[in-house]
């Protein structure tokens, strides 16, 4: 499973919440954070960041990640004319 | 025939699309979405914002998966008349379009990369066309089944 190409909410440890502030992301006080995930590796989650400038990749290494949640069953089915 | 997406998946065009939506396009959260976000401390709008490019990107991804059932249908004419395509799921979990034929009152059952789908239809590679073909004629032949 992927969790690439997906919008989720990332729960941060105290560490984690510590380096987005240190990145200057702006984060809810308590929380999950929304983030839209373009990419993951072994490395951790690569997420867009919107910057005065223009939009940034960043990267949450796993380490700060406590857990990950986003929606799993939506589906959406057509029926087609043979 | 049905077809389906399961999962949601969005590109970065639909992502920033959704970014930079004025608050009258998006989408008004059901109650059980609201409670959703606040129970993440997520903002309605964010999530709003989310849902929106999911919505955006799951109609695209239903064209895909609509536009490759047919394709697969004029293929199967060809080779196997009678047998019918039942459903065509695009599975973005694993990225493979999972499809069930009705042959000899059998269900029929195989997978398919979409990426491959993607050289077919964006690069229109013959290679793809072939490989595809080929995938066809070993379901066919072997009757791998659900």
């Amino acid at each position: 499973m992927t969790v690439a190409q997906r919008t989720v909410a990332v729960i941060l440890n105290d560490d984690g919440r510590s380096v987005l502030q240190l990145a200057e992301c702006s984060i809810p006080e308590s929380g999950a954070v929304l983030m839209y995930v373009q990419d993951v590796d072994d490395l951790g989650l690569w997420v867009r960041v919107r910057r005065a400038d223009a939009e940034h990749i960043l990267l949450v290494r796993w380490e700060y990640v406590l857990t990950l949640d986003f929606p799993a069953e939506e589906a959406e089915a057509v029926g087609l004319r043979p | 025939m049905e077809i389906s997406v399961e999962g949601v998946r969005t590109s970065i065009a639909d992502w920033k699309a959704a970014q930079s939506a004025s608050p009258e396009e998006l989408p008004t959260l059901s109650p059980p979405q609201q409670e959703t976000a606040r129970r993440l401390h997520v903002s309605e709008e964010d999530y709003a914002r989310s849902a929106l490019a999911g919505r955006r990107s799951r109609q695209k991804l239903l064209q895909k998966t609509e536009r490759f059932a047919r394709w697969l249908q004029g293929l199967l004419r060809g080779k196997a008349a009678g047998t019918e395509i039942k459903t065509v799921v695009l599975n973005t979990w694993d990225g493979k379009f999972e499809i069930t034929l009705h042959r000899d009152r059998s269900p029929v059952f195989f997978r398919v990369d979409e990426d491959l789908v993607d050289s077919l239809f964006e690069g229109g590679l013959r290679d793809a066309e072939q490989r595809l073909s080929h995938v066809l004629d070993l379901v066919l032949s072997t009757g791998v089944t659900a």
